[in-house]
């Protein structure tokens, strides 16, 4: 097993990217399922929704955890690239009600009715775009960090600077030394 | 400097070759003057080593002394006593994280993987010696992960047909052996009755089946009088063994709720505690539980279910469900 200091140093970074950028919305409760369809080869303009799946849809599914996203892919080169939203009327209460008693559980809600977006020959972020005014989604952002982590933070880093400057430092010496007394047994020899 | 190095190493090589160059070397315009100190002895002795054919210096003094140096280092690696344990981090000060936290990350990390292939995978890091003991065992999860397992039975006659009938897939003696050497190995588990044991012995087949773990021995149980009781328990069964001081199980499949998941870790827990103590004599202990997936990070977990201190940073669902009715009201804002 690795060390934790070597697993985390980029745990960190990578869930902090989970949790902002282009993908990350919450849906509103309304929604049960998004559904990608597209192929596994990227010709034909199916690159797109490839780097919508790899990157903007772990962030929806984060912020949503009860929505069901699923993704089917196929063999062939040409064809469509669709994104299907199904809607439900679930009321609010009731779901408020599952959440409290069993979080993150999938239950199955009825769709009546979808909306298709066409990923054909697009970005991701357009793709968003689309999807969050189809679905009035609100978008997420970090809420700040308190004063206290951030000057702890800040006086952390200047730390961290002091300690590697002191390194170099000394590494510059060290060499300069090595240096000076190859050159002296060269020249003794 | 590079120029100079370069005459250096010349130096050093071919020591012959610079008695006679020497006189150029040193002239006032060279590098080597700028890169000495001004006033020193160096100089005198660049004279003495360059024009007399036994100076007081031996001529390749550098290099024995950095022959001695090397000699003496090494000496010191060689104090180094050799570890008797498997290394352990102090991990204190590290983030931890709580059960449903962890799983919310996992389950974004994985979406779009088929649900009932990808699995939750719990390791387990112990503090414990290189050699000695290690554990090994079985488990019978609350809810089974893997409920496809192919069984193989080494028995005949009544015994075979009643593994059959409990599910097993290959069963037999001779003939099953045969393939085995040939290579065809389609199961995932191997039970021998105990009356064709000391005869399966024979055949040498710990060549093959040993590195994959299918090995039957009657010190881990998969060597009985009667294979059928065990096979039904062994369907919705999961091994377990420590390797390089890590235990690893796969604990649940991506589609269980967090309370499935909780269950599972639980009694594996406590079975792994009880296997841990049950070794005398040597001292293991827990020293960090982390849970993974087959396409995900791996989190340390905290111990706890839920995260309690910051529940309000976590659970958002009202406020969100409040943001969304707004949103409804005013679909402007919401775009924005």
């Amino acid at each position: 097993m690795p060390s934790p200091t070597s697993r985390l140093r980029w745990l960190r970074a990578k869930l902090y990217s989970v949790r902002n950028g282009t993908g990350a919305a919450i849906l509103p409760p309304n929604i049960s399922r998004i559904a990608l369809s597209f192929n596994y080869k990227s010709n034909n303009g199916h690159m797109g929704p490839r780097k919508f799946f790899r990157e903007c849809l772990p962030r929806l599914k984060y912020h949503n955890p009860e929505v069901d996203m699923t993704v089917t892919r196929k063999d062939a080169l040409e064809g469509p690239a669709t994104l299907t939203i199904h809607f439900t009327n679930t009321p609010i209460e009731q779901e408020l009600q599952l959440k409290k008693k069993q979080p993150t559980t999938p239950t199955i809600r009825e769709t009546i009715s979808t909306i298709d977006i066409d990923m054909l020959n697009r970005y991701p972020d357009d793709i968003m775009e689309e999807l969050v005014t189809k679905t009035k989604a609100t978008l997420y952002s970090e809420p700040p960090r308190p004063q206290e982590l951030e000057e702890e933070a800040e006086y952390l880093a200047a730390k961290r600077q002091n300690e590697l400057k002191e390194k170099y430092k000394l590494q510059r010496a060290d060499r300069r030394k090595g240096k000076d007394d190859q050159l002296k047994g060269a020249i003794l020899a | 400097m590079a120029s100079s190095i370069s005459i250096c190493r010349a130096c050093l090589t071919r020591p012959s070759t610079l008695v006679g160059r020497t006189p150029r070397l040193l002239r006032p315009t060279s590098d080597i003057h700028r890169l000495l100190p001004t006033t020193s002895t160096v100089p005198s002795l660049i004279f003495t080593s360059g024009f007399s054919t036994t100076p007081s210096l031996p001529a390749g003094g550098g290099a024995i002394n950095r022959a001695k140096m090397k000699s003496s280092k090494l000496k010191q690696t060689k104090k180094k006593k050799p570890k008797t344990h498997f290394k352990i981090w102090n991990h204190a000060e590290l983030p931890k994280y709580a059960l449903t936290e962890a799983m919310r990350y996992i389950r974004a990390f994985e979406v779009g993987n088929d649900v009932r292939q990808a699995k939750y995978d719990l390791a387990v890091k112990i503090y414990t010696q290189k050699n000695g003991p290690a554990v090994k065992s079985r488990i019978q999860l609350p809810k089974a992960v893997n409920t496809d397992i192919r069984i193989c039975v080494f028995a005949d006659g009544k015994k075979a047909d009643a593994a059959r009938e409990a599910g097993a897939v290959v069963v037999g003696t001779k003939d099953v052996w045969e393939q085995i050497k040939e290579g065809i190995i389609n199961f995932d588990r191997v039970i021998c009755a105990s009356d064709v044991f000391q005869e399966f012995q024979k055949t040498g087949l710990g060549r093959v089946l040993g590195p994959k773990g299918l090995m039957p021995s009657p010190r881990t149980g998969t060597v009985v009088t009667n294979p059928a009781t065990i096979i039904s328990a062994m369907i919705g069964a999961s091994d377990y063994r420590e390797r390089q001081g890590v235990v690893r199980i796969a604990i649940g499949q991506l589609g269980f709720s967090p309370d499935e998941l909780r269950d599972n870790i639980k009694v594996f827990m406590d079975q792994l505690a009880k296997d841990l103590a049950r070794i005398e004599d040597f001292d293991k202990r827990i020293n960090e539980v982390v849970l993974s997936s087959t396409n995900s990070p791996a989190f340390s977990l905290s111990g706890e279910f839920r995260n309690i201190g910051r529940e309000e940073d976590l659970d958002i669902t009202p406020e969100v469900i409040e943001g969304a009715v707004a949103a409804e009201e005013a679909p402007v804002a919401a775009v924005l």
